[in-house]
Protein backbone atom coordinates (compact mmCIF):
# COMPACT_ATOMS: atom_id res chain seq x y z
CA UNK A 1 0.00 0.00 0.00
CA UNK A 2 1.43 3.43 -0.93
CA UNK A 3 1.33 6.32 1.05
CA UNK A 4 -1.29 8.65 0.80
CA UNK A 5 -0.19 12.01 -0.72
CA UNK A 6 3.06 10.49 -2.43
CA UNK A 7 3.58 11.49 -5.79
CA UNK A 8 3.09 9.49 -8.98
CA UNK A 9 5.70 9.78 -12.53
CA UNK A 10 5.06 8.50 -15.45
CA UNK A 11 7.95 8.32 -17.86
CA UNK A 12 8.13 7.56 -21.11
CA UNK A 13 11.55 5.27 -22.30
CA UNK A 14 12.54 4.79 -25.87
CA UNK A 15 15.80 4.93 -27.29
CA UNK A 16 15.67 8.35 -29.26
CA UNK A 17 12.91 10.36 -26.82
CA UNK A 18 12.18 10.46 -23.45
CA UNK A 19 9.04 11.89 -21.59
CA UNK A 20 8.08 12.74 -17.89
CA UNK A 21 4.79 13.62 -16.80
CA UNK A 22 3.64 14.07 -12.77
CA UNK A 23 0.29 12.76 -11.51
CA UNK A 24 -0.85 13.62 -8.28
CA UNK A 25 -3.32 11.92 -6.13
CA UNK A 26 -6.93 13.15 -7.45
CA UNK A 27 -5.70 12.14 -11.10
CA UNK A 28 -4.96 15.59 -12.93
CA UNK A 29 -1.52 15.34 -15.06
CA UNK A 30 0.55 17.70 -15.71
CA UNK A 31 1.84 18.42 -19.44
CA UNK A 32 4.73 16.08 -20.28
CA UNK A 33 8.07 17.29 -20.46
CA UNK A 34 9.57 15.51 -23.79
CA UNK A 35 13.49 15.37 -24.26
CA UNK A 36 15.60 13.78 -27.00
CA UNK A 37 18.35 11.07 -26.49
CA UNK A 38 20.77 9.80 -29.15
CA UNK A 39 20.70 5.85 -26.82
CA UNK A 40 18.65 4.30 -24.28
CA UNK A 41 21.34 4.97 -21.61
CA UNK A 42 21.30 8.81 -22.46
CA UNK A 43 17.21 8.89 -22.28
CA UNK A 44 17.73 7.10 -18.68
CA UNK A 45 20.13 9.61 -17.73
CA UNK A 46 18.14 12.68 -18.81
CA UNK A 47 15.45 11.11 -16.82
CA UNK A 48 17.23 10.68 -13.55
CA UNK A 49 18.60 14.24 -14.24
CA UNK A 50 15.03 15.93 -14.90
CA UNK A 51 14.06 14.21 -11.83
CA UNK A 52 16.60 15.45 -9.98
CA UNK A 53 16.33 18.98 -11.02
CA UNK A 54 12.92 18.76 -10.08
CA UNK A 55 12.97 17.01 -6.81
CA UNK A 56 13.64 20.32 -5.02
CA UNK A 57 10.15 19.45 -3.07
CA UNK A 58 9.75 15.85 -3.82
CA UNK A 59 8.83 14.04 -1.11
CA UNK A 60 10.22 10.96 0.00
CA UNK A 61 8.79 7.48 -1.60
CA UNK A 62 8.43 8.83 -5.42
CA UNK A 63 6.94 6.87 -7.48
CA UNK A 64 8.05 6.14 -11.12
CA UNK A 65 5.54 4.04 -13.83
CA UNK A 66 8.08 3.34 -16.28
CA UNK A 67 6.76 2.67 -20.28
CA UNK A 68 8.97 1.18 -22.44
CA UNK A 69 8.99 2.02 -26.42
CA UNK A 70 8.11 -1.31 -28.37
CA UNK A 71 11.88 -0.97 -29.48
CA UNK A 72 13.24 -1.97 -25.64
CA UNK A 73 10.27 -4.43 -24.87
CA UNK A 74 9.82 -6.38 -28.34
CA UNK A 75 6.77 -8.54 -28.33
CA UNK A 76 6.85 -12.09 -30.25
CA UNK A 77 5.33 -15.19 -30.41
CA UNK A 78 6.98 -18.41 -28.48
CA UNK A 79 6.02 -22.13 -28.80
CA UNK A 80 4.58 -24.33 -28.65
CA UNK A 81 7.74 -25.95 -28.30
CA UNK A 82 7.45 -30.27 -27.68
CA UNK A 83 9.51 -31.29 -24.10
CA UNK A 84 8.16 -28.13 -22.15
CA UNK A 85 6.85 -28.83 -18.64
CA UNK A 86 6.82 -26.14 -16.65
CA UNK A 87 6.77 -22.24 -16.82
CA UNK A 88 10.58 -21.47 -15.71
CA UNK A 89 11.53 -24.17 -18.56
CA UNK A 90 9.64 -22.13 -21.03
CA UNK A 91 10.59 -18.54 -19.68
CA UNK A 92 14.44 -20.15 -19.96
CA UNK A 93 13.94 -21.48 -23.40
CA UNK A 94 12.02 -18.10 -24.39
CA UNK A 95 14.96 -16.18 -23.07
CA UNK A 96 17.39 -18.07 -25.46
CA UNK A 97 14.95 -17.48 -28.53
CA UNK A 98 14.62 -13.82 -27.36
CA UNK A 99 17.22 -12.40 -29.78
CA UNK A 100 16.95 -14.22 -32.35
CA UNK A 101 13.02 -13.55 -32.29
CA UNK A 102 12.89 -9.96 -31.48
CA UNK A 103 16.51 -8.66 -32.94
CA UNK A 104 17.83 -7.72 -29.25
CA UNK A 105 21.09 -7.94 -28.43
CA UNK A 106 22.15 -9.62 -25.27
CA UNK A 107 20.38 -11.49 -22.53
CA UNK A 108 17.03 -10.90 -22.52
CA UNK A 109 14.50 -10.65 -19.30
CA UNK A 110 11.22 -12.44 -20.97
CA UNK A 111 7.46 -12.34 -19.91
CA UNK A 112 5.31 -15.18 -20.82
CA UNK A 113 1.29 -14.08 -21.06
CA UNK A 114 -0.27 -17.14 -19.66
CA UNK A 115 1.85 -19.82 -21.02
CA UNK A 116 0.91 -23.70 -21.97
CA UNK A 117 2.76 -26.56 -22.82
CA UNK A 118 0.09 -26.72 -25.72
CA UNK A 119 -0.22 -23.74 -27.44
CA UNK A 120 1.56 -20.52 -28.78
CA UNK A 121 1.58 -17.57 -26.18
CA UNK A 122 2.66 -13.62 -26.10
CA UNK A 123 5.97 -13.19 -25.07
CA UNK A 124 7.37 -9.85 -24.47
CA UNK A 125 11.74 -9.75 -24.08
CA UNK A 126 13.63 -6.60 -22.96
CA UNK A 127 17.41 -6.26 -22.27
CA UNK A 128 18.29 -7.56 -19.17
CA UNK A 129 21.36 -5.22 -18.86
CA UNK A 130 19.00 -2.47 -19.40
CA UNK A 131 16.29 -3.55 -17.11
CA UNK A 132 19.44 -3.90 -14.05
CA UNK A 133 20.22 -0.49 -15.31
CA UNK A 134 17.09 1.27 -15.07
CA UNK A 135 16.09 -0.23 -11.16
CA UNK A 136 19.84 0.11 -9.85
CA UNK A 137 19.26 3.75 -11.01
CA UNK A 138 16.39 4.46 -9.60
CA UNK A 139 17.35 3.11 -5.82
CA UNK A 140 20.08 5.63 -6.42
CA UNK A 141 18.18 8.60 -7.04
CA UNK A 142 15.64 7.57 -4.34
CA UNK A 143 12.74 6.38 -7.18
CA UNK A 144 10.19 3.81 -6.28
CA UNK A 145 9.44 1.88 -9.59
CA UNK A 146 6.12 1.48 -9.44
CA UNK A 147 5.98 -0.79 -12.47
CA UNK A 148 8.02 -1.04 -16.20
CA UNK A 149 5.56 -1.90 -18.81
CA UNK A 150 5.86 -1.64 -22.43
CA UNK A 151 4.14 1.57 -23.77
CA UNK A 152 1.96 -0.97 -26.25
CA UNK A 153 0.14 -2.90 -24.30
CA UNK A 154 -1.41 0.04 -22.13
CA UNK A 155 -2.50 1.47 -26.14
CA UNK A 156 -3.41 -2.37 -26.62
CA UNK A 157 -5.51 -2.58 -23.34
CA UNK A 158 -7.43 0.70 -24.73
CA UNK A 159 -8.24 -0.53 -27.95
CA UNK A 160 -9.48 -3.40 -26.68
CA UNK A 161 -12.15 -1.15 -24.80
CA UNK A 162 -13.57 0.19 -27.82
CA UNK A 163 -17.09 -1.51 -28.44
CA UNK A 164 -15.45 -2.61 -32.42
CA UNK A 165 -12.36 -3.94 -30.45
CA UNK A 166 -9.73 -4.39 -33.78
CA UNK A 167 -8.44 -8.30 -34.49
CA UNK A 168 -5.17 -6.16 -35.73
CA UNK A 169 -3.69 -3.05 -34.43
CA UNK A 170 -0.69 -1.10 -35.29
CA UNK A 171 0.96 0.36 -32.63
CA UNK A 172 4.15 3.19 -33.29
CA UNK A 173 5.76 5.02 -30.84
CA UNK A 174 8.67 6.80 -31.01
CA UNK A 175 11.10 4.42 -32.02
CA UNK A 176 9.15 1.28 -33.29
CA UNK A 177 6.08 -0.38 -34.84
CA UNK A 178 4.24 -2.88 -32.94
CA UNK A 179 2.31 -5.14 -35.17
CA UNK A 180 -0.40 -7.54 -32.93
CA UNK A 181 -3.24 -9.48 -34.50
CA UNK A 182 -5.05 -12.10 -33.51
CA UNK A 183 -8.88 -13.40 -32.56
CA UNK A 184 -10.54 -13.34 -29.47
CA UNK A 185 -8.46 -13.93 -25.90
CA UNK A 186 -5.54 -15.14 -28.61
CA UNK A 187 -3.04 -13.52 -30.50
CA UNK A 188 -1.69 -14.91 -33.51
CA UNK A 189 1.03 -12.28 -34.76
CA UNK A 190 2.87 -9.99 -32.18
CA UNK A 191 6.29 -8.05 -33.88
CA UNK A 192 7.99 -5.57 -32.98
CA UNK A 193 10.12 -3.54 -35.79
CA UNK A 194 12.46 -1.28 -34.73
CA UNK A 195 13.94 1.43 -36.11
CA UNK A 196 10.71 2.78 -36.78
CA UNK A 197 9.19 1.69 -40.54
CA UNK A 198 7.91 4.64 -42.36
CA UNK A 199 4.74 5.09 -43.96
CA UNK A 200 4.99 3.31 -46.98
CA UNK A 201 6.94 0.17 -45.45
CA UNK A 202 4.45 0.53 -42.32
CA UNK A 203 1.36 0.26 -44.92
CA UNK A 204 3.30 -2.55 -46.74
CA UNK A 205 3.97 -4.18 -43.36
CA UNK A 206 0.33 -4.02 -42.45
CA UNK A 207 -1.08 -5.20 -46.05
CA UNK A 208 1.12 -8.20 -45.41
CA UNK A 209 0.11 -8.69 -41.68
CA UNK A 210 -3.34 -8.65 -42.62
CA UNK A 211 -3.34 -11.16 -45.61
CA UNK A 212 -0.91 -13.64 -43.54
CA UNK A 213 -3.76 -13.44 -40.91
CA UNK A 214 -6.98 -13.36 -43.10
CA UNK A 215 -8.53 -10.00 -41.67
CA UNK A 216 -10.76 -7.49 -43.37
CA UNK A 217 -9.18 -4.02 -43.14
CA UNK A 218 -12.10 -2.86 -41.77
CA UNK A 219 -11.28 -5.04 -38.46
CA UNK A 220 -7.56 -3.51 -38.18
CA UNK A 221 -6.97 -0.29 -35.88
CA UNK A 222 -3.24 1.92 -36.30
CA UNK A 223 -2.25 3.41 -33.52
CA UNK A 224 0.68 6.04 -32.76
CA UNK A 225 1.85 8.35 -29.88
CA UNK A 226 0.75 11.58 -29.94
CA UNK A 227 3.39 12.91 -27.92
CA UNK A 228 -0.09 15.07 -27.02
CA UNK A 229 -1.06 14.54 -22.63
CA UNK A 230 -4.01 16.62 -22.92
CA UNK A 231 -5.49 13.76 -25.08
CA UNK A 232 -8.73 12.55 -24.37
CA UNK A 233 -7.09 9.04 -23.90
CA UNK A 234 -4.55 10.31 -21.50
CA UNK A 235 -6.10 8.65 -18.30
CA UNK A 236 -5.26 4.65 -20.07
CA UNK A 237 -3.27 5.66 -22.32
CA UNK A 238 -0.22 8.07 -20.60
CA UNK A 239 1.27 10.34 -23.21
CA UNK A 240 -1.57 10.58 -25.63
CA UNK A 241 -2.43 8.22 -28.15
CA UNK A 242 -4.29 8.99 -32.16
CA UNK A 243 -6.43 6.35 -33.47
CA UNK A 244 -7.12 5.76 -36.70
CA UNK A 245 -9.03 3.36 -38.74
CA UNK A 246 -7.50 1.62 -41.99
CA UNK A 247 -10.99 1.27 -43.99
CA UNK B 1 -6.48 -10.52 -28.50
CA UNK B 2 -6.38 -9.54 -25.35
CA UNK B 3 -5.35 -7.25 -22.95
CA UNK B 4 -2.04 -8.24 -21.43
CA UNK B 5 -0.52 -6.93 -18.24
CA UNK B 6 3.41 -7.47 -18.33
CA UNK B 7 5.61 -5.92 -15.99
CA UNK B 8 9.24 -6.43 -15.52
CA UNK B 9 9.56 -4.49 -12.73
CA UNK B 10 11.82 -7.00 -9.68
CA UNK B 11 9.58 -7.76 -6.73
CA UNK B 12 11.60 -5.42 -4.07
CA UNK B 13 13.27 -7.71 -1.59
CA UNK B 14 11.53 -6.96 2.21
CA UNK B 15 14.43 -5.02 4.40
CA UNK B 16 16.27 -7.13 7.11
CA UNK B 17 14.07 -5.47 9.75
CA UNK B 18 10.82 -7.14 8.33
CA UNK B 19 12.92 -11.06 8.20
CA UNK B 20 13.78 -9.97 11.78
CA UNK B 21 10.10 -9.20 12.48
CA UNK B 22 8.97 -12.38 11.07
CA UNK B 23 11.00 -14.20 12.74
CA UNK B 24 9.97 -12.69 16.30
CA UNK B 25 6.62 -13.26 15.19
CA UNK B 26 7.17 -17.30 14.20
CA UNK B 27 8.85 -17.64 17.41
CA UNK B 28 6.22 -15.87 19.22
CA UNK B 29 3.83 -18.16 17.47
CA UNK B 30 5.76 -20.91 18.26
CA UNK B 31 5.90 -19.92 21.99
CA UNK B 32 1.96 -19.46 21.54
CA UNK B 33 1.42 -22.98 20.32
CA UNK B 34 3.60 -24.63 22.88
CA UNK B 35 1.65 -22.76 25.50
CA UNK B 36 -1.71 -23.71 24.21
CA UNK B 37 -1.03 -27.27 23.39
CA UNK B 38 0.34 -27.84 26.97
CA UNK B 39 -2.54 -25.58 28.64
CA UNK B 40 -5.03 -27.91 26.15
CA UNK B 41 -3.27 -30.92 27.61
CA UNK B 42 -3.82 -29.60 31.40
CA UNK B 43 -7.42 -29.14 30.00
CA UNK B 44 -8.12 -32.31 28.58
CA UNK B 45 -6.59 -33.60 32.38
CA UNK B 46 -9.26 -31.62 34.28
CA UNK B 47 -11.71 -32.84 31.95
CA UNK B 48 -11.43 -36.10 32.41
CA UNK B 49 -10.91 -35.65 35.85
CA UNK B 50 -14.47 -33.82 36.17
CA UNK B 51 -15.48 -36.28 34.05
CA UNK B 52 -14.58 -39.52 36.14
CA UNK B 53 -15.94 -37.20 39.07
CA UNK B 54 -19.46 -37.12 37.52
CA UNK B 55 -19.53 -41.00 36.90
CA UNK B 56 -18.62 -41.73 40.22
CA UNK B 57 -21.17 -39.76 41.42
CA UNK B 58 -23.61 -41.19 39.34
CA UNK B 59 -22.81 -44.58 40.14
CA UNK B 60 -21.10 -44.61 43.61
CA UNK B 61 -19.14 -48.16 45.19
CA UNK B 62 -20.42 -50.14 47.45
CA UNK B 63 -20.24 -49.36 50.95
CA UNK B 64 -17.56 -51.13 52.99
CA UNK B 65 -18.68 -53.58 55.80
CA UNK B 66 -17.34 -52.71 58.76
CA UNK B 67 -16.09 -55.77 60.58
CA UNK B 68 -16.15 -55.22 64.51
CA UNK B 69 -12.95 -56.02 66.26
CA UNK B 70 -13.10 -59.29 68.11
CA UNK B 71 -13.76 -58.57 71.34
CA UNK B 72 -10.81 -60.16 74.41
CA UNK B 73 -13.13 -62.25 75.83
CA UNK B 74 -14.66 -63.59 72.19
CA UNK B 75 -12.70 -67.12 73.10
CA UNK B 76 -14.17 -67.82 76.44
CA UNK B 77 -17.48 -66.85 75.53
CA UNK B 78 -17.31 -69.40 72.46
CA UNK B 79 -15.93 -71.83 74.49
CA UNK B 80 -18.88 -71.27 77.33
CA UNK B 81 -21.25 -71.10 74.26
CA UNK B 82 -19.98 -74.36 73.05
CA UNK B 83 -19.61 -75.78 76.59
CA UNK B 84 -23.98 -74.67 77.09
CA UNK B 85 -25.00 -75.60 73.91
CA UNK B 86 -23.10 -79.03 73.71
CA UNK B 87 -25.04 -82.25 74.19
CA UNK B 88 -22.54 -83.78 76.85
CA UNK B 89 -25.82 -83.53 79.22
CA UNK B 90 -27.59 -87.07 77.22
CA UNK B 91 -24.15 -88.11 77.12
CA UNK B 92 -23.93 -88.75 80.62
CA UNK B 93 -27.36 -89.79 80.88
CA UNK B 94 -26.33 -92.94 78.72
CA UNK B 95 -23.43 -93.54 81.20
CA UNK B 96 -25.90 -93.15 84.14
CA UNK B 97 -28.65 -95.59 82.36
CA UNK B 98 -26.18 -98.43 81.59
CA UNK B 99 -25.22 -100.63 84.60
CA UNK B 100 -23.32 -102.98 84.49
CA UNK B 101 -21.62 -105.11 87.68
CA UNK B 102 -17.85 -105.51 86.90
CA UNK B 103 -17.57 -101.91 84.92
CA UNK B 104 -17.36 -98.72 87.13
CA UNK B 105 -16.72 -95.63 86.12
CA UNK B 106 -13.86 -94.07 88.15
CA UNK B 107 -13.10 -90.66 86.05
CA UNK B 108 -15.00 -88.51 83.46
CA UNK B 109 -13.77 -85.37 81.47
CA UNK B 110 -15.96 -83.49 79.01
CA UNK B 111 -14.66 -81.50 76.29
CA UNK B 112 -17.07 -79.38 74.62
CA UNK B 113 -14.19 -77.85 72.29
CA UNK B 114 -13.66 -81.41 70.69
CA UNK B 115 -17.40 -82.67 71.45
CA UNK B 116 -16.17 -85.49 73.33
CA UNK B 117 -15.90 -86.87 76.42
CA UNK B 118 -13.70 -89.48 77.73
CA UNK B 119 -15.04 -91.95 81.05
CA UNK B 120 -12.38 -94.01 82.87
CA UNK B 121 -13.15 -96.99 84.40
CA UNK B 122 -11.84 -100.00 85.92
CA UNK B 123 -13.80 -102.96 84.67
CA UNK B 124 -13.22 -106.60 85.81
CA UNK B 125 -12.59 -108.31 82.32
CA UNK B 126 -12.95 -107.68 78.77
CA UNK B 127 -16.12 -109.57 78.05
CA UNK B 128 -17.46 -107.11 80.82
CA UNK B 129 -15.98 -103.69 79.47
CA UNK B 130 -17.36 -104.43 76.10
CA UNK B 131 -20.70 -105.49 77.03
CA UNK B 132 -20.40 -102.26 78.61
CA UNK B 133 -19.74 -100.23 75.21
CA UNK B 134 -22.29 -102.76 73.48
CA UNK B 135 -24.69 -101.08 76.07
CA UNK B 136 -23.90 -97.16 75.79
CA UNK B 137 -23.68 -97.73 71.86
CA UNK B 138 -27.01 -99.40 72.35
CA UNK B 139 -30.19 -97.49 69.83
CA UNK B 140 -27.69 -95.22 67.84
CA UNK B 141 -27.43 -95.33 64.78
CA UNK B 142 -23.75 -94.71 64.53
CA UNK B 143 -21.42 -96.13 67.59
CA UNK B 144 -20.62 -92.56 69.76
CA UNK B 145 -18.55 -94.56 72.04
CA UNK B 146 -14.91 -96.24 71.74
CA UNK B 147 -12.51 -97.86 73.52
CA UNK B 148 -9.53 -95.63 73.43
CA UNK B 149 -6.93 -97.75 75.86
CA UNK B 150 -7.45 -100.75 78.05
CA UNK B 151 -4.61 -101.75 80.81
CA UNK B 152 -5.21 -105.10 82.50
CA UNK B 153 -3.25 -105.75 85.55
CA UNK B 154 -2.56 -108.72 87.06
CA UNK B 155 -4.37 -110.11 89.95
CA UNK B 156 -1.88 -111.41 91.89
CA UNK B 157 -0.54 -107.56 92.66
CA UNK B 158 -3.71 -106.29 93.66
CA UNK B 159 -4.29 -103.96 90.91
CA UNK B 160 -7.42 -103.11 88.88
CA UNK B 161 -7.83 -103.19 85.34
CA UNK B 162 -8.27 -99.62 83.78
CA UNK B 163 -9.84 -98.27 80.71
CA UNK B 164 -10.65 -95.57 79.06
CA UNK B 165 -13.75 -94.88 76.67
CA UNK B 166 -14.53 -92.12 74.68
CA UNK B 167 -17.70 -90.76 73.30
CA UNK B 168 -18.36 -87.94 70.86
CA UNK B 169 -21.74 -86.05 70.33
CA UNK B 170 -23.16 -84.60 67.24
CA UNK B 171 -22.85 -81.23 66.45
Amino acid sequence: MWLAGSELVDVYLGETAVAVMTAGESGETDAAHWLAATSVDEAWGLVAQHMAGTGGNRRPGRRVRLWLSGALARPFMFGPVAGLRRWAEANDVAASMASDATGLIGPCAIWLDDWRPDAPCLAVAMNRSLLDAIQTSAAEHGLRIASIRPWWTAVLGAALQTPEAPRCLTIEDSDALVLLSGSELMFGTAVAYAPRPDAQQTEALLARGLLAAGIERTQASRASLSRNSASSDTVQVPFGVQWSRLA
Amino acid sequence: MKSVLVDFRRPRRPPRWAWFAVAVLGLAAAASLVVASMQQRKLNELRAQRDELIRAKANPPPRLISTPRPAPYEASAREMLAEATSKWPAMLTAIESVSIIGVTPVAIEIVPAEREIRVEVEFVDYATLLKFLDELNAGEPMPRWALVQAQSAAATIGQKSTATVRGTWPP
